[in-house]
């Protein structure tokens, strides 16, 4: 699977910075079905989204959805092989094997469970929380993971 | 016991769009703690979604009791957040908040009033209150997590010690461990 780092998700809670990894099903992957849809090939009008026939008159694509949003605090001054090397501990093959079958049994107890213990290692930010955000998106774009 | 909290997320015949904050009405939380896991469908992506919990001031009013941000929710299928933590209480109501009015999550129109409530504008943090206006759609959105105190939602003990106290199994952290004796936790 990979996971993606989604800078859209980036966010200070609590004095703490949160990164979302958006995990995305292998073809092999038991999710893979239920992730690989159809999306809207335009921006949807108000007037497409308030009529039902309209809408089924807008041209789609497919498109792979990730399985998973996962969140987790990182600390600012991690390394990028060390938060690497976190996303890869957190996506074990384990998990993996156990995180796919909940999400396609739609078990979402049970996934809530396998990922709760997952939360990252960040610590407080102080400072231009704003700028934080940014850095670290910047830091964080286009990188993906394999796990 | 596992917190239980708003409408399922799935595929449905209508939209809910942005620009209000909204709360669910159909299903209020079954007990007091953290919602670490929020579920969503949504028709057209909206790009700026925060997951909140309400309660009931008085009359029509609303509070937002805690929120947290989880960005772009992509639409097309069920999208699964983890990791988040966002106090509910019993009888809170799970809702959201995004901006954008050409984006919308997946609805079911005609049902009873007070399936859904809505607010124009923005309410969407801890203290908020705003008069809300119940509406006659339910939006898929649910979230789920663990009520206060920490237990497992199906092991109460293990070796007499009760599920909210243990913190390592057999050396194993509490956190990794999925089923005990072949009984998921």
């Amino acid at each position: 699977m990979l996971v993606k780092f989604n800078l859209t998700g980036t966010h200070i809670i609590k004095g703490l910075l949160k990164v979302r990894l958006d995990l995305y099903p292998d073809v092999t992957s038991k999710t893979y079905a239920q992730q690989y849809v159809d999306h809207y090939a335009q921006e949807l009008t108000q007037e497409e989204l308030d009529n039902p026939a309209l809408l089924a008159l807008v041209p789609t694509h497919k498109e792979l959805n990730p399985c998973l949003c996962h969140f987790i605090t990182i600390d600012t001054t991690k390394s990028l092989p060390d938060l690497f090397a976190e996303v890869k501990a957190i996506f074990d093959t384990a998990t993996l094997m156990v995180l796919d079958d909940a999400l396609s049994k739609s078990d979402v107890q049970r996934v809530s469970q396998i990922m709760k213990g997952k939360v990252g290692t960040g610590k407080e930010v102080k400072g231009n929380l704003t700028k934080i955000v940014n850095d670290t998106n910047a830091k964080l774009a286009s990188l993906q993971v394999e796990v | 016991m596992a917190i239980d909290v708003g409408a399922a997320a799935i595929d449905r015949d209508n939209t809910f769009v942005g620009g209000y904050t909204s709360f669910d009405g159909t299903n209020p939380a079954n007990a007091t703690g953290t919602i670490d896991t929020v579920e969503a469908w949504t028709q057209s992506s909206p790009t700026d979604v925060t997951a909140a919990t309400f309660f009931l001031v008085s009359g029509t009013t609303y509070q937002c009791r805690d929120s947290e941000y989880i960005g772009i929710v992509i639409s097309g299928s069920k999208q699964t957040f983890t990791g988040l933590s966002i106090s509910v209480q019993t009888s809170d109501l799970i809702g959201t908040h995004f901006t954008n009015g050409a984006t919308a999550f997946e609805a079911t129109a005609s049902q009873p009033s007070g399936s859904s409530y809505y607010v124009s504008g923005e309410y969407k943090d801890a203290g908020d209150q705003a008069s809300y206006t119940a509406y006659t759609k339910t939006f898929s959105l649910y979230g789920t997590g663990t009520e206060a105190g920490g237990g497992w939602a199906n092991i109460a003990k293990v070796n007499g010690v009760a599920s909210a106290s243990i913190s390592k199994v057999n050396g194993v952290a509490k956190a990794s461990i999925a089923k005990i004796s072949g009984v998921a936790v």
